[in-house]
């Protein structure tokens, strides 16, 4: 880590006036010092000691990782986690793009209005948004008692993966809409104008203009919501189906009440792999890191 | 207010008086409150800005970050959707014309910003609009690169021919630049003429203080025929005036600055003089102004010739030629003919 | 967080309700409890927050400082995690734990707590069956339940058979996401007499579970949640702990208990491994078995106490809903540490697979 660092100053030097170069490759070092101490306490060493933790207990051997490819429960959940977890983001950012792009483009009462909603949003705890849904989708809820209203026999709706889905795109939303937001009020108005009159009419306008400027928002947010995604076990509890474990849920099994901190271990650090190789893949196909530039 | 094909119009004006909100109606982004704006005899009013076939370049340029230079300017060309092969032709042409064809692949924040003042010329150009509207467009250049953007500005309008409204608070690049220009000030247009014709015979007292250095007095009519009685000088000799109204009493006087001189020795028969102090000599280097005042109306005079440089406190005797007096005539209260919306004065055809 | 009152529930009562020493010996021997030697200090004692903490507050805390003079600090939340990380890193937040029996008996297999310290405990003052395997004192009981709704049975089911059986009670039905109890009230559907039901015959446990798996509505984690599930009508039947129904009635929920078959465990105190204040710690834990302090705790949680002496000073309003009280835990089952222990982890993944299947 800190080897990369100060490759990195170096190679800014490099050209440089050989006289203050010296005093200009010190000082930014200086300056990053505590950065990389902290990455390293708070990042780099817990890393380190779950890698460790993994392969050390209970005795030093593999057995932990065998254990997860042995026995078809983890994986499933694994492979479930992840599939809740793109279907969270994909849901989120369907309803979130719009809605940061009313919010960005109306400075009116309109967007104030949604901005605050959105941020008051935040300021609920999410277990109480989460019951919030319990009661909304309830049998003796709103929802519910609408389609008996209509003479309807009303549909399973709580405890399926839908409301579990639903629980967890109302916590997240906000997260996509602040990350969309972010990218979107720094697209100037002016590039729009511009697009309109050198011939592009406003849908055009968007899809050639707005839209290709507004990707890295995109990114941003649908990673935010998919590692958040990822991380999530108490709303798909609360409101999921049992199919709709979580591999996070397992992992605090294993702490909490198994106290077999290897195998939690090791989990935790397939969970990342795999969330790891899902963005390199995705950084492969869509070439996110150029969105960032 | 008419625009001829191929001129060069410009609007000038202090921020605020209403030239940007011209060209944003005349663009499309604004509406129209009264009046009309045609174009080939077409009315716009109705047209959205994406139909008018007017070119627009921004203060900011406004370039697409995402796009490559080359994917700027063919940008207008694709929204007319030209196939691929005769566009990235065309492209290449633009490119060539302000002079950017190494950085056809480059970002726009690759770019100086007078580099990519010209990328946006050459988006705004690229489709042959009816008309080109540049909004400040040099704003935000330093001094030197702004002269010389100017005059590539100019080179390829010459070039290009195609009708041109240019929008600045710069009197400067409004004189150096244009077929005409248009002063706006306060949401009116006061005087629409070529650049020497505004300098010369500048029909509002705006106009006159707002295009260069003015010495502004107030004449009133005497019984005495060919002068105007100033308070601070006194009599003074004036032209014969062409269009002399009986309604009008009191007259605009404006001297520039450069007609005004020393008088030394007993030459001053027919000139207008004074007797001032100097207070203040600004130096130029090729040129002087003395600053002073007489009875409380501030007096300019600028000198080519620096033999005999006046001291600050000298008293010396100032005079100007009668021809060289322009009249304004002060319009009697209640008449205010003057006061055109310049919607309405827009109201003519661009052709 | 209540997800974890989970492990409030893993208990087993060593001892079955012995009566006999009077309630007045025992206040007189608690005001008598060492005021002289009070020396001042605090111990740290791991507890669950909330309304838990509130009534340890009233029930143990301030009695025992009174008494003593040492101060007792809560660190929420309870945790069996950190309490190994506690040990393992020797950096402790708390000195006392109370854990769930099985939890407890896991916890001394990875030598995060220290036998009792004889030298401290007044083993004379300590209620008949206090003592758990020379490592922990006895906290209090908490059972789970099969619980129903009154106003849709009016003949409602009497055992977890007929919980299974979905034709002579229609209806909607939740379990508790524990592995151990759902299998534990499998078998006692299949119809294993309670004392056979250990050790547990996993295959034909999950082979029963497969004939209710469809009409469980919900596999609820959190005790909010279960409350919220029942009281609402979300379910007519409801695997619940039974501290909380009296909750429900008097919020007028119209439910009752089963008693039959309802599974049982104690909370052990124990003193982490190398506590700095293990003197202290042991002096509170042994407090904690006193009658007074286990009987206010049962009025404001419902939670029964270890102390048989509780049960004589508590009203039968209280009482009733107790697994003590007269005949509520003639059907009961006990939970088993020892089988719990060796089979958590394997059962835990069992279920997990079976689960979201």
């Amino acid at each position: 880590m800190t080897q990369s660092v100060a490759n990195g100053t170096a190679s800014l030097e490099r050209g440089a006036n050989p006289t203050i170069k010296q005093k200009q490759q010190a000082f930014p070092l200086v300056l990053l010092a505590p950065c990389v101490v902290f990455l390293l306490v708070m990042f780099v060493a817990p890393l380190i000691y779950v890698i460790v933790l993994s392969v050390t207990e209970p005795r030093i051997s593999a057995e932990n990782y065998e254990r997860i490819f042995a026995s078809p429960v983890y994986l499933r959940v694994l492979w479930n986690t992840f599939q809740t977890a793109l279907t969270v983001t994909l849901v989120s950012l369907t309803l979130g793009y719009p809605l940061a792009y009313v919010i960005a483009r109306r400075s009116d009462w309109l967007g104030t209005c949604l901005l605050a909603i959105v941020v008051i949003s935040f300021w609920t705890g999410f277990v109480v948004r989460t019951y919030a849904w319990l009661i909304i989708l309830g049998n003796r809820g709103p929802v519910s008692n609408i389609f008996h209203w209509l003479g309807w026999e009303p549909p399973q709706l709580l405890f399926t993966s839908f409301s579990s889905t639903v629980g967890m795109v109302h916590i997240l939303l906000p997260f996509m809409v602040l990350a969309l937001l972010s990218v979107m009020k720094k697209i100037d108005a002016l590039h729009l104008r511009a697009a309109n009159s050198l011939g592009a009419p406003p849908f055009t306008a968007f899809r050639t203009v707005f839209l290709p400027l507004s990707l890295a928002g995109v990114v941003n947010g649908s990673i935010l919501v998919f590692t958040f995604a990822l991380g999530f076990y108490i709303t798909p509890i609360l409101l999921g189906s049992p199919r709709d474990l979580m591999i996070s849920q397992l992992i605090n099994q294993q702490i909490e009440e198994v106290l077999n901190w290897g195998f939690a271990s090791a989990l935790s650090i397939v969970l990342l792999s795999a969330t790891l190789v899902t963005i390199i893949v995705g950084n492969k196909l869509f070439g996110l890191d150029r969105l960032w530039g | 207010m008419d625009i001829e094909r191929g001129e060069f119009v410009t609007f000038l004006g202090p921020s605020g008086s209403g030239k940007t909100t011209t060209l944003t109606m005349i663009a499309g982004f604004e509406d129209v409150t009264s009046g009309q704006i045609l174009l080939d005899g077409r009315d716009l009013s109705n047209l959205r800005p994406w139909k008018r076939n007017i070119g627009m370049v921004f203060q900011n340029y406004a370039l697409f970050p995402h796009l490559t230079v080359a994917d700027n300017v063919a940008f207008p060309l694709r929204m007319r959707g030209w196939p691929k092969p005769e566009r990235r032709q065309r492209v290449g042409e633009m490119l060539d014309l302000v002079g950017l064809h190494m950085f056809a692949e480059r970002y726009p924040r690759e770019l100086s910003g007078g580099q990519q003042q010209r990328v946006a010329l050459a988006r705004g150009l690229v489709f042959s609009p009816d008309v080109v509207l540049l909004d400040e467009p040099l704003g935000a250049l330093d001094k030197n690169l702004r002269e010389q953007m100017q005059i590539e500005i100019k080179r390829i309008h010459r070039e290009v021919g195609i009708t041109t409204i240019y929008v600045t608070h710069d009197q400067t690049e409004a004189m150096t630049m244009s077929d005409r220009i248009a002063v706006f000030s306060n949401g009116r247009v006061e005087q629409i003429a070529a650049p020497l014709d505004i300098y010369h015979t500048p029909a509002t007292r705006h106009v006159a203080g707002f295009v260069g250095e003015t010495n502004l007095m107030l004449g009133r009519v005497t019984e005495k025929e060919g002068c105007l009685q100033v308070a601070e000088l006194g009599l003074i000799k004036v032209p014969p005036h062409r269009n002399r109204h009986e309604a009008v009493t009191e007259y605009d006087v404006i001297v520039r600055p450069e007609h005004m001189k020393v008088v030394r020795g007993s030459e001053a028969c027919d000139l207008n003089t004074f007797e001032m102090t100097v207070e203040t000599v600004i130096n130029y280097g090729d040129r002087l102004t003395l600053v002073g005042s007489k009875g409380g109306l501030p007096i300019r005079v600028r000198l080519n010739s620096l033999d005999n440089l006046p001291l600050e406190g000298e008293v010396l005797v100032f005079g100007w030629c009668p021809k060289d007096t322009h009249l304004i005539p002060r319009q009697p209260a209640g008449d205010r003919s003057q006061d055109r919306s310049p919607l309405r004065t827009v109201a003519g055809a661009l052709y | 967080m209540t997800e974890k009152d989970s492990v409030l529930w893993n208990r087993r009562s060593v001892l079955r309700h012995a009566a006999g020493v009077s309630a007045g010996a025992i206040t007189t021997a608690l005001l008598g409890l060492d005021s002289a030697s009070a020396e001042a200090g605090t111990v740290y004692v791991n507890s669950w927050g909330g309304l838990w903490t509130d009534a340890e507050k009233v029930s143990f805390y301030e009695p025992f400082t009174k008494a003593t003079g040492i101060r007792v600090q809560p660190v929420i939340p309870l945790s069996f995690a950190k309490l190994k990380a506690e040990v393992q890193s020797r950096n402790y937040q708390f000195d006392v734990t109370n854990l769930s029996v099985s939890d407890f008996l896991r916890a001394t297999k990875e030598g995060l707590i220290d036998p009792i310290d004889w030298s401290v405990i007044q083993k004379d003052k300590l209620f008949p069956g206090a003592v758990f395997r020379d490592l922990g004192l006895l906290g209090n009981v908490g059972g789970t339940a099969l619980v129903y709704r009154t106003d849709k049975y009016q003949d409602g089911p009497k055992s977890w058979a007929d919980f299974w059986d979905v034709k002579k009670f229609p209806g909607n039905r939740a379990m508790w996401r524990e592995p151990i109890r759902v299998v534990v009230f499998a078998t006692l559907a299949d119809g294993v007499p309670i004392d056979k039901v250990y050790p547990i015959d996993l295959d034909r446990a999950f082979r029963k579970l497969d004939e209710i798996k469809p009409h469980i509505r919900v596999w609820y984690q959190e005790g909010n949640q279960a409350m919220q599930l029942i009281r609402d009508g979300e379910v007519d039947m409801i695997m619940l702990w039974n501290s909380r129904v009296p909750e429900l009635i008097k919020n007028k929920i119209p439910v009752d208990v089963v008693w039959n078959g309802a599974y049982h465990a104690n909370t052990v105190w124990g003193v982490a491994k190398g506590a700095p204040n293990a003197k202290f710690g042991w002096q509170f834990a042994e407090f904690t078995t006193y009658a007074p302090g286990q009987a206010e705790f049962a009025r404001l949680l419902s939670y029964a106490p270890s102390n048989p002496e509780s049960y004589n000073m508590l009203e039968p309003d209280v009482a009733k809903w107790l697994v003590g009280y007269k005949d509520n835990g003639k059907h009961a089952i006990w939970g088993n540490p020892d089988w719990e222990v060796a089979n958590i982890d394997r059962l835990e993944e069992r279920f997990n697979d079976w689960l979201s299947k």
